[in-house]
């Protein structure tokens, strides 16, 4: 199938980019006389009917060639690879701090429904999932760089191992992170309550097993399904990178790349991104598929 | 130094570039043989003189000795040569010099040190193209070893105070300062070299994020001041704050091809309901100027007379001519009616930049005043140019930026632009005929003379209804100085602001 889809999704996305907007006029502006518009046009290749120009496009890419950006004649396969490092340094600890504190979350107030405990649990992850990405972005950045100035308030400082670099992810990686936990803890602990209900973990707590193999072995076993599921799906964020949060920490990352690219209707840069994110959300699919074996295995693929 | 943009560049190539923020860059690097003064007069840059010949026909450049490109290189006429060449081919805004446009036909370099252009017919403005920045020199060595698309992508050479060194995408430019840098024209008061070891030019899109950065102290200076910003910034004892009107001009402009303007009535209703100054104070926090002809202040060309002849904020004015038009009756929601049709229209705009938004959220209620329902159409840029050059909309609202009066409203007005950049969509011979006067004529007076008769008749038709100038608003540290000086130049030239400010 993955043939199939990437056609069909780099064909949709192609349509639909020329729908309006010429290329060529916003990469020369309204001071250009028509005639120079025509000749940049011909120049590359943009006169020719849309199929003639995705074929072109679909030739290029099956030799390796994502083809050369319109609006800043570069590679676009560099430019991807440039932006991909940036954006991981952001969406993987982002991904890990949601998971770190949502899943331990989401098990304890299960354990302990509707007590204190779990009130809270709920009430601080309702705190994060209302916040707009942009306004806590902005909020952090306020505290944090502006009135404390322990963090920089913007820009990447360098690659994640040094001290810059780090410094510098922590505020975006945050206003990643947080709003996330909601969704996450309360998706375990509504698969937790529904696994801790069934006969075989009474069973396991009669034969006298220790109540942590049961939450953790029997109970958080069966109930990571779900969660598997809900991480899987975000695998293709993790390379597409957050528009939002990239453009308010000023983050040279993925989604600014293709936001830019869309808005100046860079068509090779554009089909580049979608076709690298498309292959990547299939394979995020198969690699969740091989997961739902390993923690169930029940299930097996023939 | 560290500066801040709100838009990144696109490539760093002056010759083929057309972003204003690629040209900011690229002039502290590479440089044209001549700079504009204060007083709007070309001088010498990388020329010691120039003469025309008695025909105007031939314009002799005796190039400065000694100037070095960043690589060690010394810069002689064959390197001219190979740039205009180079210019002629590939710059989407050259329509004015190259041989396809009658001017030059051919480059002599008889030494290292003199370039002779010969000219097919007059170019009065010539001087003022060779003082544009996408004219800029470049090694003939250098470019003929790199293929067109590497050049501003791979790398860069010129004569400029600053080296380039790095660009990280998305992220900052980092140029180095050029030691050998001597030849900053007389008006600067110094030759060079610039006073900063290094300019980091960072890419912070978000205004909110820009204005933290600035509040911080992060930022040595910037001219992407974000307006909302302003009065935080203003009030705060550590930076300090610069304003001039720019060339940047806002304008409202009526769809001649739609049958309604034909009434100019139509038309000066409309331009009599305008208040400018409201629009000034609503859409730009009163950080903009109110505008009255549809060339600017800080334009080459510019005539003050347009302030007397512009049509003043009147809505009786505005509401006899509606009614002289016929419409005269007002159904239940306000709106004039004549023969059974309510007077709507459509605006289109940008809906990316707050500010034009916000413009054409005025300009729709000030109309309403007067009975005219318009109906906001507001998209992204390439949506709205779509929309405006197949000339679907009853009005819009655009902007236009250059430094050069003639060939910026020649493209806003001349009827070869139609389609274009003509968004009146509308050809009067008698504008046709005064712009290309203030183009061609070889007397000065007769060209100046054409071009302020031009300006006042774009005003007179209505069919362009100027709203707003920018103003240019420089924030900087208190450390910053060099200021006072930049600002005595009407556009604050990025030449100028590599070589005047430095920081204490």
């Amino acid at each position: 199938m993955l043939v199939p889809t990437l056609v069909g999704v780099t064909a949709i996305v192609f349509s639909l980019m020329h729908v309006s907007g010429d290329p060529i006029r916003l990469l020369f502006g309204p001071n250009v006389s028509e005639e120079k518009v025509l000749e940049k046009r011909a120049e590359l290749g943009l006169d020719k009917p849309i199929y003639v120009q995705y074929w072109n496009w679909l030739s290029q890419v099956v030799q390796g060639n994502l083809g050369l950006s319109i609006h800043v004649q570069d590679r676009v396969g560099r430019l991807i690879l440039d932006r991909v490092g940036p954006t991981l340094e952001l969406t993987i600890p982002a991904l890990i701090l949601t998971v770190a504190i949502a899943i331990p979350a989401g098990i304890i107030s299960a354990m302990r429904p509707y007590t204190i405990i779990d009130n809270v649990s709920r009430l601080i992850a309702l705190f994060w999932v209302s916040m707009p990405y942009f306004w806590l972005g902005i909020m952090l950045m306020m505290v944090f760089g502006l009135r404390l100035r322990i963090l920089p308030i913007s820009g990447r400082g360098g690659p994640l191992w040094t001290l810059a670099g780090l410094k510098s992810a922590i505020l975006p990686v945050l206003t990643l992170g947080l709003p996330p936990i909601a969704l996450f803890t309360r998706l375990t602990r509504s698969a937790m309550l529904e696994v801790m209900s069934e006969d075989y973990i009474r069973t396991a707590r009669s034969k006298g097993v220790r109540e942590t193999i049961v939450v953790v072995h029997h109970g958080f076993r069966n109930a990571l399904l779900p969660v598997v599921t809900l991480l899987g799906l975000r695998l293709p964020w993790l390379f597409g990178g957050a528009v939002i949060t990239e453009t308010v920490f000023a983050w040279p990352g993925m989604g600014r790349l293709l936001v830019n690219a869309v808005m100046e209707r860079d068509y090779p840069v554009v089909q580049g991104v979608v076709l690298f994110i498309a292959v990547l959300t299939v394979v995020a699919n198969l690699v969740v598929d091989f997961a739902y074996v390993f923690i169930d295995p029940r299930i097996r693929y023939s | 130094m560290v500066t801040a943009f709100q838009e990144e560049p696109d490539f760093l190539d002056p010759h083929r570039t057309t972003r204003f923020h690629s040209l900011v860059v690229l002039s502290y690097v590479t440089e044209p043989l001549l700079d504009i003064d204060p007083n709007f007069n070309p001088v010498p840059l990388l020329v010691q003189s120039f003469e025309w010949s008695e025909d105007k026909l031939t314009l002799v450049f005796h190039l400065k000795r000694g100037i070095l490109f960043h690589n060690g290189q010394e810069m002689t006429s064959r390197d001219v040569k190979a740039s205009y060449e180079r210019y002629f081919r590939l710059s989407p805004l050259e329509n004015y010099l190259g041989p396809k446009y009658g001017g030059i036909t051919e480059i002599q370099t008889p030494d290292d040190y003199t370039v002779i252009f010969k000219f097919a017919n007059p170019k009065p403005l010539a001087l003022f193209h060779i003082a544009d920045a996408h004219a800029s020199i470049m090694p003939a060595d250098w470019l003929a070893g790199m293929v067109d698309e590497e050049v501003g992508v791979k790398g860069l050479v010129g004569t400029g105070p600053y080296v380039f060194d790095r660009w990280i995408r998305g992220d900052r430019i980092v140029l180095k300062r050029f030691e050998a840098y001597n030849h900053a024209p007389d008006y600067m008061n110094h030759a060079g070299p610039a006073y900063a070891t290094e300019l980091v030019m960072r890419i912070i899109p978000e205004g909110a994020t820009r204005l933290a950065e600035i509040l911080a102290g992060n930022i040595d200076y910037t001219f992407d001041v974000p307006l909302m910003g302003y009065q935080q910034i203003a009030a705060n004892p550590t930076l300090q704050v610069k304003m001039a009107p720019t060339y940047s001009v806002q304008y409202l402009v009526c769809n001649m091809k739609r049958e309604i303007f034909n009434d100019k009535r139509i038309r000066l209703a409309i331009a009599h309901a305008i208040n400018k100054e409201e629009i000034v104070r609503s859409a730009w926090f009163g950080i903009a100027l109110p505008l009255y002809g549809l060339v600017g202040p800080g334009t080459t060309g510019y005539w003050k007379g347009v302030e007397e002849i512009a049509y003043a904020y009147d809505l009786e004015k505005a509401i006899a001519y509606l009614e002289q038009a016929g419409w005269t009756t007002v159904d239940r929601d306000g709106v004039r009616m004549k023969d059974g049709r309510r007077l709507e229209l459509t605006l289109i705009s940008f809906s990316n930049v707050d500010q034009w938004k916000a413009a054409a959220q005025v300009v729709q209620t000030q109309l309403a005043r007067v009975g005219i329902k318009v109906n906001l159409e507001l998209a992204e840029v390439g949506a709205t140019y779509d929309r405006a050059r197949a000339a679907n909309y009853d009005l819009g609202i655009f902007r236009n930026t250059w430094w050069m009066g003639q060939p910026y409203l020649t493209f806003l007005t001349h009827s070869v632009n139609i389609g274009s950049s003509n968004f009146g969509q509308w050809k009067n011979d008698v504008i046709d005929t005064l712009l290309n006067l203030s183009s061609n004529a070889l007397d000065d007076a007769l060209r100046r003379e054409a071009f302020i008769v031009a300006q006042a008749l774009v005003v007179e038709s209505a069919v362009w209804i100027p709203l707003a100038v920018n103003v240019n608003v420089m924030a900087a540290r208190r450390d910053v100085g060099g200021l006072d000086k930049l600002f005595s130049h009407p556009w604050q030239p990025p030449l100028m602001r590599a070589l005047v400010l430095y920081k204490q």
